[in-house]
């Protein structure tokens, strides 16, 4: 038994390991692709807001001279055909996409949850109300529901978050309802309102709290949507104006040059890709932590 | 207990069958590695693009003779919706038209665009003394696609029918066909082989108008029994005859047998919209297409050293240009125009842009056309002192605010980027203004744009057909740059001097007329040019028959094409 408590036997978790387990660190304890996928976050986080000073060129300076250069130890990432160096516009570029896709993701995860408790608790007509609501929002595709709000209200960095929130309010709607329908008959909420805790009080202490973790490994898979959804608006034309530097559209501009200076577009969609699995990888791990019966699925 | 284990053993097996999602992600991301590893050794391996120029090679020698048989498959910049050519339905609709069409007239053999035009339906012609009356002789035993006779009741028909509300082809809107309505007095058929047009004034480019596309010829009898059903079939008498149209996709014509100088040799032309540059050149790298007149210009250098692929380029008839609307605050003033016109670099333009393909632009009066003044290339020089000394004489507060309206497709939102970098630099703050190609004509011709960016080309090749944009009559006169309102002594000026240049026919006498026209624009401004654009145009290799300036302009004809 003294071994026991010493060193975890395979596969049975002690009082020590348990504790730890369940302390916010250990999602990256014992999963390597977790801890790649928030460390890169992280890695693109602080690059993008830390560019200014990061970038070894002007993201925006015109150097016809120098344009369509490849990959060199001057300009690591090439140049594109503007003569613009490719690594500091990949700095900068990120900041676009992960402005929108975070400001957009947590107003979908405050307006949908809203909706989805207010639903649920409430019930009946006002349940049937939003729930009918939601519907007609998913019954179009959330990209072309993006594209069409973005259409309607121009392009800018501040209508893109507007589209891609509204893309993504009915999923975390659908998924607060059921949380909450759930939660509404378990015993403690039952008690709570037996005792005579108001609905909002009911709602603010003991519904919300319990919907925190679902909803968080809703928003990590929802934040690799975004940043894709960002970067099609603007590899479409619908996001920034150039010549800000912005993943998608320097995806965009650098189609073109696919079979004459793959660089162009490579970085830029590398740096997409990359990130979005980071982000993968960061809610998976987030998930078998908060959701132990899905591990290994 | 042995069932349970069959049980377990069986969701084990599923369980490794089926792929988790973490697998899939790892196996994603591995992939993905190995792939862009690959993809940019690859890529870095690969020469940078060589300099951008273009030689126009020639592409008319052909080792043999002509061979019959085999099909084009043309990528067009992109399909509209309607064939119908008295409205403007884009590039694409007009390379149907031109290869299905026949015209009274049509550009000279030779390929050189501003040579004399030559007989099509008609088989010769007169003019009067005074240049007012032209008589054409109809070519006898012509016929249409549906085995009607091509006679001049069928001319007068189709070149009357765009401003008569009672045809029943007639629909609201027509408006392309002022190029040879506006100045024409009567059109008649003494008898069914001549055909008199009598013009209110002279007009040296006449011959040259009745080619514009909307002067098609068509069956009388396909009037009748289309009615505005002409938008999607039109029935004309020239070398192919269309098959199938699908609108906004793509238009297929076959040979006809009974075309008057005998079948073409190509048996089939399938003319496809690639609006996007990316998709166009896969399809050129594929062998998709094997005939396209509007490439990405970032792909010709390669594709000229590409022995399956061959590349030929006209003259530089195509003007790229910004289009002041002096109606719109800061551009009636006209230092504003100015330090617009010294901040940009049309080198910077022609290199990265257009890869090379265009020279440095004087003014609307092209190289090759009459009357065209070299020394106003002098005002395309960037100068940046000049330009923020003509911000400072504007008396306006820096930056300032203006608006580039643009088409999203092609080069413009390169060529706006440039401009936008350039006008910021002294003292400008642009907002760039992308729109599809019908969002930007409504904008512009409504007159809402500021500064709009656009190109003319050369279809009728005369000095009238780029400067009569300034011609107060002219909807580009009116919301494009609205010199009509804005610049009314100016409007009234350039009007007294087209009228003069159109119906003076002896051309030594044309030149000082377009001479001071352009020294006009060079003054006032409603027109900045940015570049005479050399457009290119791709095929395979064993397409021969276009001459280099065939192609120069937007009307591609494949009558003498053929696949060797």
């Amino acid at each position: 038994m003294a071994t026991v408590g010493a060193k975890a036997l395979p596969g049975i978790d002690t009082p020590r390991t348990v504790r730890a387990q369940r302390g916010w660190a250990a999602i990256f304890r014992h999963n390597e692709l977790t801890l790649l996928g928030g460390g890169f976050l992280l890695f693109v986080i602080i690059v993008n807001v830390a560019a200014p000073w990061l970038a070894p060129h002007d993201p925006v300076k015109i150097d016809i001279p120098q344009r369509l250069q490849a990959p060199s130890l001057a300009h690591p990432f090439g140049t594109d055909e503007f003569g613009r160096d490719l690594l500091s516009r990949v700095m900068y570029g990120g900041r676009p996409v992960l402005l929108t896709s975070l400001l957009s993701v947590l107003a979908a995860m405050l307006a949908g949850t809203a909706i989805g408790v207010i639903a649920g608790y409430l019930g009946g007509h006002v349940d049937n109300l939003f729930m009918r609501l939601i519907d007609v929002m998913l019954s179009f595709p959330a990209v072309l529901l993006a594209i069409l709000i973005v259409a309607s209200l121009g392009t800018g960095v501040a209508n893109a978050i507007i589209a891609i929130t509204f893309s993504l309010i009915p999923i975390f709607a659908r998924v607060a309802r059921a949380l909450t329908l759930s939660l509404v008959v378990d015993q403690f909420v039952l008690a709570a309102r037996a005792v005579g805790a108001s609905g909002l009080r009911v709602v603010a202490r003991h519904i919300l709290p319990n919907l925190l973790p679902p909803l968080i490994v809703q928003a990590t898979a929802m934040l690799a949507i975004a940043i894709a959804f960002a970067s099609a608006l603007s590899f479409l034309g619908l996001g920034v104006e150039p010549p800000t530097p912005d993943w998608g559209l320097m995806v965009s501009e650098g189609q073109r040059l696919i079979y004459d200076a793959l660089w162009v577009p490579f970085f830029p969609g590398l740096a997409i890709t990359l990130t979005v699995l980071a982000v993968n990888f960061l809610g998976d791990g987030l998930r078998d932590r908060l959701d132990p019966t899905l591990r290994n699925r | 207990m042995s069932k349970q284990n069959g049980q377990e053993t069986y969701s084990m097996a599923v369980e490794k069958a089926l792929m988790s999602r973490r697998r899939f992600l790892q196996g994603t991301a591995g992939l993905a590695s190995l792939l862009a590893v690959a993809q940019l050794t690859a890529a870095c391996g690969a020469p940078a693009a060589p300099a951008a120029t273009a030689p126009a090679a020639d592409a008319g020698a052909a080792a043999a003779g002509p061979k019959q048989g085999g099909r084009i498959i043309f990528a067009a910049e992109s399909i509209g919706e309607s064939l119908e050519p008295g409205l403007w339905n884009g590039f694409g609709i007009i390379n149907i038209v031109d290869n299905l069409a026949a015209y009274l007239t049509r550009p000279n053999s030779s390929g050189v665009w501003t040579d004399p035009a030559e007989g099509f339906i008609a088989e010769s012609w007169t003019i009067s003394d005074d240049g007012r009356t032209y008589t054409f002789k109809i070519r006898p035993s012509m016929t249409f696609h549906d085995g009607t006779p091509v006679d001049a009741n069928a001319v007068v028909r189709s070149l009357t029918r765009q401003v008569n509300p009672d045809d029943p082809s007639y629909v609201e809107g027509l408006y392309m066909h002022t190029n040879y309505t506006s100045n024409r007095k009567s059109i008649t058929a003494p008898d069914d082989m001549t055909v008199v047009i009598e013009l209110e004034s002279p007009d040296a480019a006449y011959l040259y108008r009745l080619f514009h596309p909307s002067a098609v010829i068509l069956s009388p009898k396909s009037l009748d029994e289309l009615k505005q059903g002409i938008a999607t079939n039109l029935v004309s008498a020239g070398p192919f005859k269309l098959t199938k149209f699908t609108p906004g996709a793509e238009g297929q014509l076959v040979a006809f047998e009974d075309y008057y100088l005998g079948r073409p040799h190509l048996d089939e032309i399938v003319i496809r919209g690639y609006p996007d540059e990316g998709a166009m050149l896969s399809a050129i790298e594929a062998g998709e297409v094997n005939f396209a007149p509007y490439p990405p210009s970032s792909a010709i250098p390669r594709l000229q050293n590409d022995p399956s692929k061959k590349v030929i380029a006209g003259d530089p008839v195509v003007n790229l240009f910004l289009a002041a609307n002096v109606n719109n605050a800061p551009l009636d003033n006209k230092d504003v125009r100015k330090a617009i016109n010294y901040a940009i670099s049309r080198e910077n333009l022609i290199q990265a842009v257009l890869y090379g393909l265009g020279e440095l632009p004087a003014t609307m009066v092209g190289p090759t056309e009459l009357g065209f003044d070299p020394s106003g290339r002098e005002i395309s020089k960037q100068d940046i002192d000049k330009a923020k000394a003509h911000i400072a004489a504007s008396g306006l507060a820096t930056p300032i605010p203006i608006t580039l309206t643009y088409e999203s497709n092609r080069f413009w939102p390169q060529m706006a980027e440039l401009i936008k970098s350039d006008l910021e630099a002294v003292g400008f703050a642009v907002t760039l203004d992308a729109q599809d190609a019908g969002s930007y004509w409504g904008k512009v011709l409504d007159g809402k744009a500021q500064l709009s960016m656009n190109q003319r080309s050369l279809w009728v090749p005369d000095p009238d057909n780029k400067v009569v944009l300034l011609q107060s009559g002219e909807a580009t006169a009116k919301g494009e740059t609205g010199i009509v309102t804005g610049l009314p002594e100016f409007s009234a000026k350039m009007d007294e001097l087209l009228a003069a240049g159109k119906s003076e026919l002896d051309p030594e006498k044309r030149k000082p007329i377009y001479k001071e026209i352009q020294d006009m624009i060079l003054e006032e401004l409603p027109y900045i040019m940015l570049a005479y654009y050399t457009k290119p145009t791709v095929m395979a290799a064993n397409v021969e028959g276009l001459k280099p300036g065939a192609a120069a302009t937007e009307r591609v004809f494949l009558e003498n094409v053929w696949l060797n």
